[in-house]
């Protein structure tokens, strides 16, 4: 634009191909998992495929496409990424604004925040989380896998720092001798400007729900209401072969890469999809003046 | 002064963020805290079937355990050390790649680039690993042809124990550097685009401007980031180490995680796995502790 | 208050279950008639519960159980005909995959959460105590021995062993799930049309492999100009032992001991294969080989799938994988030489004419039966029926387990083929919907019934025809398998891990594979074999021994 020197027309040039290479070399592993999924299966069992199919054929799809546990187990996927996203940006959005106060306006705020970060660091373990769970009574509830993790404490302390950068100081003292108390300040001063930041942290929130399958394995003991990162996992993972009784039958299942790469790749479509939307909030900055009405 | 202070405490002024907190405090209370009885754990021979409350108490017996592994003081360094390397690259590379990214000025393309890499995080390491092999190959891999090519003997990427740790940190920096520039990337859009405009005004050219405008904005950011990942500092990577360490880099390449995985899958040792889970958080803690009160006193900067 | 009442429960529970055995069934041999009375007075009679038995199973999902469209676990054909033959209701109270089902039992087990009637385990042998130290399954010696049919009895007595790791003191707390004999025992997979141009003969010894690696390795087999293929394929980077692929415990084999299990020694103990003085031999032999590039030199890098590849990509020319790969994995080598052929070959022999590989085991999961469960007859009721009835000529099981499933008839006469079934209703595995896994297993059924097959019997049986539909290599490859099996060394320590080797065993098998590695890559001289193997024994070798061998003569005794 104004900044038109030889120099940085050098520099501007090197640094757009030098990006381009880092975002070619990052495509890479997701298009040979393309490329497998889209191959015949004796050419994806064999490890032959490297980035474009052989013996082109689109089975693994039509197989996956058609198996209606892994349809449901999408559907219970964004189930979870939506009302857990949705509870976990709220929750931080309350915590961060209380926290984003100084102590002399908020005795007590260092009490809290070292309260939330201690979990950060110490946690009971699988086993009496379990029990809590269980106690509850939400096994097999979508409610064991958005409550327990609904509070992110990372999320929050991102947010509570973004806060503080981003909005300034004169403007939520004016909203204050307007009369306005801390959840309208909240709702009309820091929100409209943090909108960057939530964007963030509602990205983590879904990725986070998307990708989680541990807290699926545990608490949900009914195959069929497995979300899709569960389900994926269980055909997915590295199984210590050494170490457990080995069916010929089942490594035979387990070992169909051409389905198992099409399932990938469907599972990270979505998440993937998501971002181009949300990346609005990052790509230009937000103009103060136009909030302030 | 004196009465904000005391304002500080008034119930009138403060009940709404009490109010905003409580729904978090009780998540926290009931989902981390109340499971929290089960680091006894630590100092028990746990079994499951005899639970918390008949398993026997054994003392320090699980620490002992941990600490009298023969290579103990190897896998800790190793842990720490690859740990600590991916840290400070998380930090580095994300924050470079951000400076960068913001001068791309075609939106297409800096939209485009920035969907790319964060490719790779949705990738679990059991894919990547395969990928990896594959890549780094002495045998035809796309990795060693390139290092051919530059006139170099073939590298032993993952069978030297020394290249094993720095292909370690480089696949994991590969893998989720994207990912992590978002944090950075949402830090600038923070910035009020006005303020470039005065600088240009200023006279002030493209470096001065990210040097004076650009930069600052993401140090703040930078720190918290850079404090709240010391609670990874014994944390290495599992999935990754998993995928691909052998038997050739053991000495180099074993980390606490994958030690504890193995002696549980012989022990179904809840009780040794929570004693390390125990270490591992004392460390991350005192190292938090540490660094938020130098932010404090140095910067005057309160991360949390 | 409550733990002192479910205490009372249980004790009368068992006792009413005594006495249901004192005053049951007479008939053994035919479960059809098969008498039970229990104290809330539900009897058998004709092979049929008079009121409806609910059994509350929890069973592991593994990743071969598939499911029409609509159905699954608790909705589908062979549940239906348990109903409907036994009026049994198989009620399937929680399911878990078998990457989630051995964290799953320990945190059920720890939450001290109800425990079903029933759990089908194909899990971890870890887990699998812990469920038995609970006490909370049923002690089965004498209901076995009242209730099992002839024909269970028969094909769990094909291997005693099976029962080892599932007994305690004497008792049996689990019905072991039976597999094939040999099943994913290795046999040698060649390419022939390599051997052919190089007019070579199938090894009958190490020494000849070797000069066919040596081929394989340097003379270009490929014809592609480049030397990039190697003789032999082999993954060693979690043991030399793997579960069938391109595994190396036979080169081990040859020279008389199996490494990474316990071989029954000369005197009657059990002895650790990898810290045998024979291991050293091989040891040499591999060195060798990797210097000169007869086997990959990134094998200390590969598990046995990877290594697979390497045959699969047509990089290597010899492999070992069971009798069942020709159709799994190796057919990807025709997509790179479309005139690539390969076929099952022995094992060669050592120069002392032996041949070893490693067995796999014959029991793949059990059953265990809760304390409190009332019926355990009933269990018996149906694995009897399954056991004397799969594929008996005139019974309802005798083409398979659900027509439309596992079967279809055309014209009233059987057809298993899965490509000939109509495409709305493919084929299904529906003994894999059975308790026992895969319906009724007779172990040495398998092996033996390829060998005939492959000597040019005629299939006659609905077993000889199903397996006849196999492929060619696979028959083939089973026969060679079932020749060799005098030479199966099974892992003859299937128990709990002892006392030390919860403590020790990582760091020993650890640095097991850590030095065997540097051997054979050159990184340590061959004579650290010895001082490893000292330091093996006195890091807690010696005593894990002693205490395996204590666990042996617990077991050996019965």
């Amino acid at each position: 634009m104004h900044y038109r020197s030889t120099s940085y027309r050098i520099f501007s040039i090197l640094n757009g191909v030098f990006l381009s290479l880092l975002a070619l070399l990052c495509i890479l592993p997701l298009i040979h998992v393309l490329a497998v999924s889209l191959s015949s299966s004796a050419a994806a069992d064999a490890n032959l495929v490297k980035l474009w199919p052989i013996g082109f054929t689109t089975e693994a799809y039509m197989v996956t496409l058609g198996n209606d546990r892994f349809i449901s187990s999408f559907g219970i996927s964004v189930l979870r990424t939506a009302l857990g996203t949705v509870l976990s940006l709220l929750l931080s959005i309350l915590v961060g604004y209380a926290l984003s106060k100084e102590t002399n306006e908020f005795k007590g705020r260092n009490g809290y925040a070292w309260f939330f970060v201690f979990t950060m660091l110490f946690s009971g373990g699988l086993i009496p989380t379990y029990i809590v769970v269980q106690k509850l009574g939400l096994i097999n509830s979508i409610w064991a896998l958005v409550l327990p993790g609904a509070m992110s404490v990372y999320n929050t302390i991102l947010l509570m720092n973004f806060f503080r950068t981003s909005v300034p100081k004169a403007l939520e003292e004016a909203a204050f001798i307007d009369g306005a108390g801390h959840f309208r300040t909240l709702w009309s001063i820091y929100l409209p400007i943090s909108l960057p930041s939530l964007a963030t942290i509602s990205l983590f929130t879904m990725v986070g729900h998307w990708n989680a399958w541990f807290d699926g394995l545990i608490y949900i003991t009914d195959t069929a209401k497995y979300p899709m990162s569960t389900l994926l996992q269980t055909i997915v993972v590295q199984r210590d072969l050494s170490s457990m009784s080995v069916s010929a039958d089942e490594i035979q299942a387990l070992s169909n890469r051409t389905v198992k790469t099409a399932q990938i790749f469907i599972a990270t479509l979505p998440i993937i999809l998501v971002y181009p939307f949300l990346q609005r909030f990052f790509v230009k900055g937000i103009v103060l003046g136009s909030v302030k009405e | 002064m004196r009465t904000r202070q005391r304002q500080g405490w008034k119930w009138k002024t403060t009940w709404p963020l009490h109010t905003m907190l409580l729904p978090g405090v009780a998540i926290v209370l009931i989902f981390c805290y109340l499971p929290m009885f089960g680091l006894v754990m630590a100092f028990q021979d746990f079994q499951p079937h005899l639970g918390f409350f008949r398993s026997d108490w054994i003392g320090l017996e699980n620490f002992r355990l941990m600490f009298e592994y023969p290579d103990a003081r190897q896998v800790i360094w190793n842990t720490f050390l690859i740990a600590f390397l991916k840290i400070i690259a998380h930090l580095i590379v994300p924050f470079v790649f951000a400076l960068l990214l913001n001068e791309v000025r075609r939106m297409l393309l800096k939209r485009l680039i920035q969907t790319f890499v964060y490719l790779p995080h949705f990738l679990s390491w059991v894919i990547l690993g395969g990928i990896l092999l594959d890549m780094l190959s002495t045998d035809g891999g796309l990795v060693n042809q390139l290092v051919g090519w530059l006139g170099f003997p073939p590298i032993f990427f993952l069978g030297d124990g020394d290249w094993f740790r720095i292909t370690v940190i480089a696949s994991d920096v590969w893998k989720d550097f994207g990912f992590s520039t978002i944090i950075f990337l949402a830090a600038l859009a923070g910035v009020n685009p006005e303020m470039y405009e005065a600088a240009l005004i200023d006279g002030a050219n493209r470096w001065r401007q990210t040097l004076s405008i650009t930069i600052p904005a993401m140090i703040p950011i930078a720190v918290v980031v850079a404090t709240l990942s010391l609670g990874n500092i014994l944390n290495a990577g599992f999935d990754q180490i998993f995928n691909l360490y052998n038997p050739l880099v053991y000495e180099k390449g074993d980390i606490i995680d994958t030690y504890v995985y193995r002696v549980g899958l012989i022990g179904g040792d809840f009780g040794f796995g929570t004693a390390v889970g125990v270490f591992k958080s004392l460390v991350s803690l005192t190292l938090i502790i540490i660094s938020y009160r130098l932010a404090y006193k140095l910067a005057g900067y309160r991360i949390f | 208050m409550i733990t002192k009442s479910g205490k009372l429960l249980s004790i009368t529970l068992a006792l009413a279950l005594g006495m249901t055995l004192l005053t049951g069934c007479g008939g053994e041999k035919n479960t059809n008639t098969t008498q039970a009375v229990d104290p809330t007075g539900n009897e058998i009679i004709d092979g049929k519960y008079k009121d409806t038995l609910t059994i509350k199973v929890a069973r592991q999902l593994t990743a071969d159980v598939t499911f029409r469209s609509g159905e699954d676990i608790n909705n589908n054909p062979h549940k239906t005909w348990v109903k409907d033959k036994f009026n049994i209701d198989l009620d399937y109270v929680w399911t878990a995959d078998s990457s989630s089902i051995d964290t799953k039992v320990r945190l059920m087990l720890s939450a001290n959460e109800a425990l079903p009637d029933v759990i089908q385990f194909r899990g971890s042998q870890d887990v699998a105590d812990a469920l038995i130290d609970s006490g909370k399954f049923l002690a089965l010696n004498d209901i076995f021995d009242k209730n099992a049919g002839e024909n269970l009895k028969n094909a769990l007595a094909e291997d005693p062993t099976v029962w080892n790791p599932y007994t305690r003191d004497g008792q049996r707390y689990g019905i072991p799930v039976l597999d094939y004999a040999y099943n994913n025992d290795p046999v040698l997979w060649i390419r022939d049309d390599w051997m052919k141009k190089f007019s070579l003969e199938a090894p009958k010894t190490v020494d000849e492999l070797e000069k066919m690696m040596e081929v394989f390795a340097t003379q270009d087999p490929d014809g592609n100009g480049k030397k990039d293929t190697v003789g032999l394929a082999v993954g060693i980077k979690d043991g030399f032992k793997t579960w069938g692929p391109a595994d190396s415990a036979f080169l081990f084999g040859a020279y008389g001991t199996i490494p990474n299990q316990w071989n029954l020694g000369g005197n009657g103990e059990l002895e650790y294969g990898s810290v045998q003085p024979e291991a050293k031999q091989v040891l040499v032999k591999l060195r060798d080989w990797m210097s000169k590039g007869y086997i990959h030199k990134e094998a200390g890098l590969q598990d046995a799938g990877k290594a697979l590849e390497l045959f699969a990509a047509g990089k290597a020319g010899i492999v070992t994988a069971p009798y069942w790969a020709s159709g799994w994995v190796l057919p990807g080598v025709k997509e790179v030489d479309p005139n690539a052929e390969y076929s099952a070959y022995p094992l060669p022999a050592g120069p002392d004419g032996k041949v070893g590989r490693g067995q796999s085991g014959t029991s793949n999961g059990v059953i265990l039966i809760n304390k409190d469960f009332a019926h355990p007859e009933a269990l018996f009721l149906y694995i009897n029926y399954l056991f004397d009835n799969q594929g008996k000529e005139g019974s309802d099981l005798e083409y398979g387990y659900a027509e439309g499933y596992d079967y279809i008839l055309k014209d009233g006469q059987p057809v298993w083929n899965s490509e000939e079934f109509p495409a709305d209703s493919p084929f299904m595995p529906a003994p894999k919907y059975t308790l026992t896994f895969d319906g009724a297993r007779i172990p040495s059924q398998m092996m033996k019934t390829l060998n005939d097959l492959a000597e040019g019997k005629t299939p006659e049986t609905t077993f000889e025809k199903k397996a006849a539909m196999d492929l060619p290599g696979n028959i083939k490859a089973g026969a060679v398998n079932y020749q060799q099996r005098e030479s199966a060394m099974p892992n003859m320590f299937n128990g709990s891990n002892t006392k030390t080797m919860k403590k020790r065993w990582d760091f020993l098998f650890q640095l097991e594979k850590e030095t065997f590695n540097k051997i054979i890559y050159g990184e340590l001289p061959v004579d650290d074999f010895d001082s490893f193997v000292q330091q093996w024994n006195t890091s807690g070798g010696e005593t894990i021994t002693k205490e395996v061998n204590e666990w042996y003569k617990s077991v050996k005794t019965q």
